[in-house]
């Protein structure tokens, strides 16, 4: 049986009495899986990656990361982790080097390992000839790839992001697809949320949907759409839990 | 249809302050720290209410009613001055919504404008605050008509207008200069600090020559004579000739409308210039170096800190003070000065009531810096980092702490050593006077992180919101300034025990740190604004 990396349960975010960002939802995530996370604007797919990274607090439920709680638990669940959100804005005022340095010592990466890494993703992202120059020079494209890089130093086991292809050259995104099956083979998990219903079904091997705060679909990706488009299969979900 | 200019500085203001996001939000959490931030606030306004009326009573005690106007809104322009030089060339260039702003239909002159009446709205309100307490005093006492009371208003009115433009021509020219260089925000910082120091040494020099047993009368007429001579002018309308108070309304109104006019035709050039990027540096391998979670936290706290001229020199205007200070004591020594006068007026037993008075004015200035008090809401849209950091919150808050005394020790301890040769102390003066300024380096330093933990503000786009509109910096400076000011006048009331009160603050210090070691031990960072789904629900119509 396979490891399960993430598991959340019954997690809900309310930021208010009237306002529920996320209700009741539970879904595991195991190793190997790469796992898509689909829903509309505002449905609440970034509170729930933020709720698993330790970025934002929550009250109700729980999530494990390798069997660790977040809330009780959280530099032990963040060690394993890493997390890219949809638009990183990273330390503007340090140089791309300076970021991954700061990123490798925090993560206690070896002297050898980041020296290697750095050089093997710098040189797949062709990042390499801009790591001297200041973040604030990046466009939106070398700051992805930059946070990318950063996420890998430490081989995350748990490897969360919020629409990761936004902004990408396409060769980017190709390489960042290989990483990911990479990363799964090596016993990892990938857990993103995309709008690119495209993107979901090439790559994916298990989806969820959520509407309004609330999992309306989840697991494998064929039982999910069955003999039908992944994209006729969401906009089916979307239109039935209308009203 | 509303001006331009004004519709643009009224989406600024809802930004700086802050206030538009707390109408709108359900969030509890957010009005609920806006509730404790208002409540510490008020402490802060009420702080220099106090010290506004004392000052008032000063005068009128003397029967100097009539240089209590004229003195007060020289206090607060002066005051406008030195905040406005800290913010510099960012009142009108570093905001992250210029390309926003100038992709709008607007003409460049109307952001200008924009930008300047935006911080001058915030200075108004602070003028006020200082104006009118004072002002009330004023007409308690019965030294004012309703022809003064129109005076003062108009005076209060445009007074913020001149430092602020002085203030931002300056940073313009400071922005225009650093532009040149590669290093742009380093350059920048180094000749704010020039020009800062420069205006600190002619304001010193100009009062230097003030009587040595003052009165308020002339302090007053240094101040609004000499050091601000436009509030000359204000004192000549209150004496009656009107056509004054229209000659300081004229030159306020003149001096902003010159710098909007001068910057307008450079300000696109040089924002493009701040804002040219030199990409396509390679790295060389041996930039790839370990080093321990906190110290790299550190490294990173103090290139924050220097990457920004606003944010380094409000944070180092206590070092500026306390060096310019020490230096002006080894170059003038008023310590023996003092020290003769308290001899000859057979006051020999308050001698050491100075090496005490000294090393409170050392604990004043060190209570002045603190970058730590904006260091977390420094990290802005960037905060993601800090809150999924597999790193403990302590360690994340000590390394913001560390960074305010790398600046105040060395200096407070400078200008104590200075203090000390000068009046030959003792060893228990010397002890106490070097530990105090490092124990209370450490506690403001740790409180500013803490107040700034409970207070952040991620969502600036102009990085002085963060740095200006600190309530961390607010609640520390004046809070601090009142506990300051009655252990310095406990340390100069014992005299020869003085020493008693500095170790009992020295303890207290350290107690505090712990304190606030523990707490920052059960602290845990997270982003406190809300991701998009908290916008799904509609909102109620009322709140249109």
């Amino acid at each position: 049986m396979q490891d399960k990396i993430l598991e959340i349960s019954h997690f809900s975010k309310s930021y208010s009495a009237t306002k529920r960002a996320v209700d009741d939802l539970s879904l595991d995530v195991y190793a190997g899986d790469i796992y898509g996370f689909i829903g509309q604007n505002g449905a609440g797919k970034t509170t729930t990656l933020r709720a698993v990274t330790g970025v934002m607090d929550f009250s109700e439920g729980d999530i494990f990361i390798c069997g660790k709680s977040v809330r009780r638990d959280p530099v032990a669940c963040k060690s394993v982790t890493a997390y890219i959100p949809d638009n990183p804005d990273l330390y503007e005022f340090l140089t791309g080097i300076q970021y991954l340095n700061f990123m490798a010592d925090v993560y206690g990466v070896s002297d050898a390992d980041r020296k290697s890494r750095i050089g093997k993703y710098a040189d797949m992202f062709r990042i390499g000839g801009d790591l001297g120059s200041l973040i604030g020079a990046y466009s939106h494209g070398m700051k992805q790839k930059l946070a990318v890089i950063g996420a890998l130093l430490h081989e995350p086991k748990l490897f969360v992001l919020d629409e990761p292809f936004v902004g990408l050259d396409p060769e980017a995104a190709f390489k960042l697809k290989q990483v990911f099956k990479e990363m799964c083979g090596q016993g990892a998990a990938i857990f993103f949320s995309t709008h690119v219903l495209d993107v979901a079904e090439k790559l994916c091997n298990k989806i969820a949907i959520i509407k309004g705060g609330r999992l309306v679909a989840s697991g494998n990706i064929d039982d999910v759409r069955g003999d039908e488009s992944l994209e006729s299969v969401f906009l089916e979900v979307v239109e039935q839990n209308e009203g | 249809m509303k001006a331009k200019w004004l519709l643009l500085t009224k989406v600024q203001m809802k930004g700086l302050l802050g206030l538009n996001k707390l109408r709108k939000t359900d969030d509890r959490r957010v009005k609920n720290r806006a509730v404790g931030a208002a409540v510490l606030l008020s402490f802060a306004v009420a702080a220099i209410i106090l010290y506004d009326i004392l000052a008032a009573f000063l005068f009128v005690m003397q029967d100097a009613e009539e240089a209590l106007p004229p003195f007060m809104l020289a206090i607060a322009s002066f005051i406008v001055l030195i905040f406005s030089l800290i913010r510099g060339s960012s009142i009108l260039f570093s905001a992250k919504d210029h390309d926003f702003v100038m992709s709008l239909p607007v003409t460049k002159r109307t952001v200008i404008v924009s930008r300047l009446a935006c911080s001058y709205f915030v200075n108004l309100a602070f003028t006020l605050l200082v104006m009118l307490p004072s002002c009330a005093v004023f007409f308690i006492a019965g030294a004012g008509s309703f022809y003064d009371f129109f005076v003062i208003l108009a005076a209060t009115l445009f007074a913020p207008l001149l430092p602020l433009a002085a203030a931002t021509a300056v940073g313009t020219l400071v922005a225009a200069a650093a532009s040149r260089f590669r290093h742009k925000n380093f350059a920048q910082s180094l000749l704010n600090i020039v020009f800062f120091v420069v205006i600190l040494i002619a304001s010193f020099a100009l009062s230097y020559g003030m009587q040595s047993e003052p009165d308020m009368a002339s302090v007053s007429q240094v101040l609004a004579g000499k050091i601000y001579p436009p509030a000359q002018l204000i004192a000549l309308a209150l004496g009656g000739q009107a056509w004054a108070v229209f000659a300081f309304a004229a030159v306020c109104a003149a001096a902003f409308a010159l710098l909007v006019a001068i910057a307008a035709p450079f300000y696109e050039k040089i924002v493009s210039r701040l804002a040219a990027k030199s990409g396509g540096v390679a790295f060389k391998e041996k930039q790839i170096r370990k080093s321990s979670a906190f110290g790299t936290l550190f490294k990173k706290e103090l290139k924050r800190l220097t990457a920004s001229p606003a944010y380094l020199l409000n944070s180092i205007v206590g070092v500026l003070f306390l060096l310019i200070a020490a230096v002006a004591f080894l170059i003038f020594d008023p310590v023996s000065t003092l020290a003769e006068a308290l001899r000859s007026s057979g006051l020999e037993r308050f001698l050491p009531s100075l090496v005490y008075g000294g090393g409170g004015l050392t604990l004043m200035f060190v209570g002045m810096i603190l970058p730590s008090a904006a260091s977390v809401s420094m990290e802005g849209k960037s905060c993601w980092i800090m809150c999924s950091l597999p790193l403990p919150a302590r360690t994340v808050l000590l390394a913001k702490s560390a960074t305010g005394p790398v600046f105040s020790v060395p200096a407070a301890l400078f200008f104590n050593v200075v203090l000390l040769v000068q009046t030959a102390a003792s060893p228990l003066q010397w002890i106490v006077l070097l530990l105090s300024p490092v124990a209370y380096a450490a506690l403001v330093s740790m409180a500013g992180a803490g107040l700034n933990y409970k207070f952040p503000r991620y969502d600036w786009t102009n990085e002085t919101a963060a740095v200006k509109n600190s309530v961390p910096a607010l609640i520390l400076s004046f809070g601090g300034l009142a506990v300051e000011g009655v252990f310095i006048a406990a340390a100069i009331f014992l005299t020869r025990l003085g020493f008693i009160v500095y170790i009992f603050f020295i303890l207290i210090s350290i107690l505090g740190c712990v304190l606030l070691w523990r707490a920052f031990g059960k602290a845990r960072l997270f982003d406190g604004s809300p991701s998009p789904a908290v916008y799904r629900m509609p909102a109620p119509s009322r709140r249109f």
